[in-house]
């Protein structure tokens, strides 16, 4: 199989799984009680927190421990619009985000906030921000394109237009793969998640700046500050912090050698287009077989055991409107005949030949959709 | 562009010909509290320290430490360049741009120690806020009420700009006024007596009252970790654990129950003395505030006292909650403080506690206890140090 889909999810280094089994088994004290197994316990969800702390350059104290980017998103967005709506009422968020914030917008908007979706510029975010925005929300890194936002340069903005706004980054995309500074970015709170970078699903995390104040969204247990109330999973937690420490020994020039091998061959494939930016990440390829339905082609390769992915896992169903390509812009072939090639660390350059052999045979195999394109 | 930091002398200028003391001690910690950040070339000259990284060091997490040595008046993130307007000028919108772009209005303020320059410092000013005008439209100046001042100083060595001045941590070199223990319960008020006590320049050790089974491994675990966050401010502190459960049981079982407290404080002060002698420390810290509760009125407090020959010094003892919850918000201590284990001093509390305890009544309920045995058990058996 040739797995190219791990934008979506990556799969865990034995060593991560191996750990969760033992923490299972040896560490499955409640990590909130007080006698010493609950200690032991609590190891791993520390150890995690120094990891995340030491890429993020925050202190462990600032990681909440969640259940995953979506929670993480989540709980920022409406976490700092509850805590803010006496500040103002707009939010401010690019049209690119992903479903977990983008949806949040739309909820939040149906909840009376004034939403205002920016384009991924920095002249779109200066035109949207006011002294009444509350939330400004981007991510990193796109993931259904690659590309990378201007994010570095919108708190400056901010805290210009004097706006009480809570500046959340989804950095889902980016964390561990590039530099990813919070001290950088100056941004108020920042999401993550473990099996992006082959730790386990069902866990990330969210950097929450010390004194910023936001609300919780689930209610119960003391957890995380009350902010992720329910039972630790600390088993995850011991894998994620094994996930980080051990990518963060891979080498990244390693996609841009993948991506350079993918971008020759595809220049001798006349059909295919790259949407992707050339200054995107190395790690996302966006392209569209054009003339081409991109889940034929999808199925095609499948029938190979070569496994892609069709614009966002998360969007495929919504053609259009719901796709990142059709919110940037891009005609119908484009969004129709659009795939996301996404490199995990142990790809091979023998992987990406035998996917450009794949698609090279496209044209022979594969009736067209659009035939005057 | 080189980036470097310029930390300002503080209290320490003052000093007489003994003033090389505490420059060196200063240097000294500066050096100790940045050294796993990588080299650095640091010196001294017009009560400025200037530091400069030799391997690319993260200048932010330089700047944050540098604030929080003691002996600094202000620390500042400045830009050096050549003694040229033509290098000035080009390098001032490079350098502060990320500063420039979130304010609106700015002034320029120029400093030239080096009275060779051509240019006066009026004129610095002029030719160096017309620049940044021209570099960022959005910016107006505003002489009076500036959201920043830009300061462009002419030194003996070279250029400087800066336009980020944050206060440093104040106060008098670590070390430099000798040692003390500081008796440290996990409670909000100690860490910061602690700090304070610091900031005048004396090297700290912890000593903690451990008292299991009635106080958990989360209790001490609490802190160790306040132990650690004061290690920001006291590099290299450590804290001396000291199992009390044999005193409390004994002062429970024998004495009368409205004197608990005071007894417990008497043979906490007593222990504690024992560990100053041998940390070679000259005083004993407490985080004890006049009234705050029974064992710290006048008479209470009298009565510690008076058990041993030490010097105790009480830095809070004037002050009110509110503002020690201040200090311990402001140096990190506060939410650590906060968690909601058990800790020592909430073992065996009276209902009823004297507040106006006479020494007559603390000496009869003494009596009754093997004080001597008790404090040498308590100083020996099961102790431990935590680095």
């Amino acid at each position: 199989m040739i797995y190219l889909d791990n934008s979506a999810t990556t799969r865990p280094y034995e060593e991560v799984t191996a750990l969760i089994a033992e923490e299972e088994r040896l560490r499955f004290a409640n990590a909130s009680a007080l006698y010493k197994p609950a200690l032991e316990a609590e190891a791993g969800i520390l150890a995690a927190k120094r990891q995340i702390a030491s890429v993020l350059r925050c202190t462990p104290e600032e990681v909440l421990i969640t259940t995953g980017g979506t929670y993480s998103n989540n709980l920022a967005l409406f976490g700092a619009c509850d805590a803010r709506k006496r500040m103002g009422n707009r939010v401010v968020m690019s049209k690119v985000e992903h479903p977990s914030v983008y949806v949040c917008g739309d909820i939040l908007m149906s909840r009376g906030f004034e939403v205002v979706y920016a384009e991924p510029t920095l002249a779109s975010f200066e035109e949207a921000i006011n002294d009444k925005t509350i939330l400004v929300a981007a991510m990193l890194v796109n993931n259904e394109t690659g590309l990378r936002l201007p994010v570095e340069r919108i708190a400056g903005i901010i805290k210009r237009k004097k706006a009480p706004a809570h500046f959340h980054v989804d950095g889902v995309q980016a964390f561990g793969k590039i530099p990813t500074s919070v001290a950088a970015l100056k941004c108020d709170s920042f999401s993550i998640s473990a099996h992006k970078l082959k730790g386990p699903k069902g866990i990330g995390a969210l950097y929450l700046k010390k004194g910023v104040r936001i609300k919780n969204i689930l209610f119960g247990g003391e957890q995380e500050g009350g902010m992720v109330p329910g039972t630790y999973n600390s088993p995850a937690a011991a894998g994620f912090s094994k996930a980080i420490e051990l990518y963060q020994k891979e080498d990244p020039a390693h996609f841009e050698a993948l991506r350079r091998r993918f971008l020759e061959r595809a220049a001798g494939l006349p059909f295919i287009q790259i949407n992707s930016p050339a200054d995107g990440v190395p790690y996302i390829l966006n392209i569209s077989c054009m003339g081409y339905l991109g889940e034929n082609v999808l199925h095609f390769l499948e029938g190979k055991e070569i496994y892609v992915s069709q614009g966002s896992a998360c969007s495929s169903k919504k053609a259009r409107s719901g796709s990142v390509l059709g919110r940037l812009g891009h005609d119908e072939p484009t969004v129709m005949g659009a795939l996301r090639i996404s490199f995990g660390i142990e790809n091979t350059l023998e992987e990406v030949d035998a996917l450009m052999d794949a698609l090279a045979e496209v044209p022979a195999k594969i009736q067209k959709l659009y035939k005057d394109v | 562009m080189e980036q470097l930091i310029l930390a300002k002398c503080g209290e320490i200028v003052l000093k007489g010909l003994n003033r090389s003391k505490f420059d060196l001690m200063l240097i000294k910690n500066l050096k100790r509290s940045i050294a796993d950040l990588g080299e650095f070339d640091i010196s001294l000259a017009q009560s400025t320290v200037y530091i400069r990284s030799l391997s690319g060091a993260d200048m932010e997490e330089v700047f944050a430490r540098t604030k929080r040595v003691f002996g600094f008046a202000a620390v500042c993130m400045a830009y050096m360049c050549e003694k040229s307007m033509e290098s000035i000028l080009g390098l001032a919108p490079e350098c502060l741009a990320e500063t420039l772009e979130e304010v609106n209005t700015f002034k320029v303020e120029a400093k030239r120690s080096d009275k060779r320059f051509p240019l006066k410092s009026p004129e610095i000013c002029r030719e160096v806020g017309g620049e940044l005008l021209k570099s960022f439209p959005h910016l107006r100046v505003d002489v009076h009420h500036p959201d920043v001042t830009v300061t462009v100083e002419v030194r003996d060595f070279g250029a400087y700009i800066h336009a980020v001045r944050e206060p440093g941590a104040g106060g008098m070199p670590y070390g430099s006024n000798g040692r003390a223990c500081l008796l440290l319960s996990g409670g909000i008020d100690s860490p910061v007596a602690g700090y304070m006590m610091a900031k005048r320049g004396l090297k700290l050790t912890g000593i903690h009252f451990f008292s299991p089974p009635y106080t958990g491994e989360r209790a001490k675990q609490k802190v160790v970790t306040l132990a650690k966050e004061l290690q920001a401010y006291c590099p290299g502190m450590k804290l001396h654990v000291v199992h009390f459960t044999e005193a409390q049981e004994a002062i429970r079982d024998h004495c009368s129950e409205e004197y608990f407290t005071v007894i417990m404080r008497r043979m906490m002060m007593r222990v504690a003395y024992e560990l100053m002698k041998k940390t070679r420390s000259g005083a004993l810290i407490t985080g004890e505030s006049l009234g705050q509760v029974a064992s710290q009125t006048m008479d209470a407090l009298q009565l510690t006292d008076s058990v041993t020959n030490a010097l105790v010094l009480r830095p809070l003892i004037g002050m009110d909650k509110e503002e020690i919850v201040q200090i311990s918000r402001r140096i990190g201590t506060f939410d650590t403080s906060i968690q909601p284990y058990e800790d020592c001093c909430t073992v065996f509390t009276p209902k009823h506690p004297k507040t106006k305890p006479t020494l007559r009544d603390i000496e009869r309920e003494e009596a009754k206890l093997d004080i001597e045995g008790l404090v040498d058990r308590a100083v020996h058996l099961n102790y431990e140090i935590i680095e």
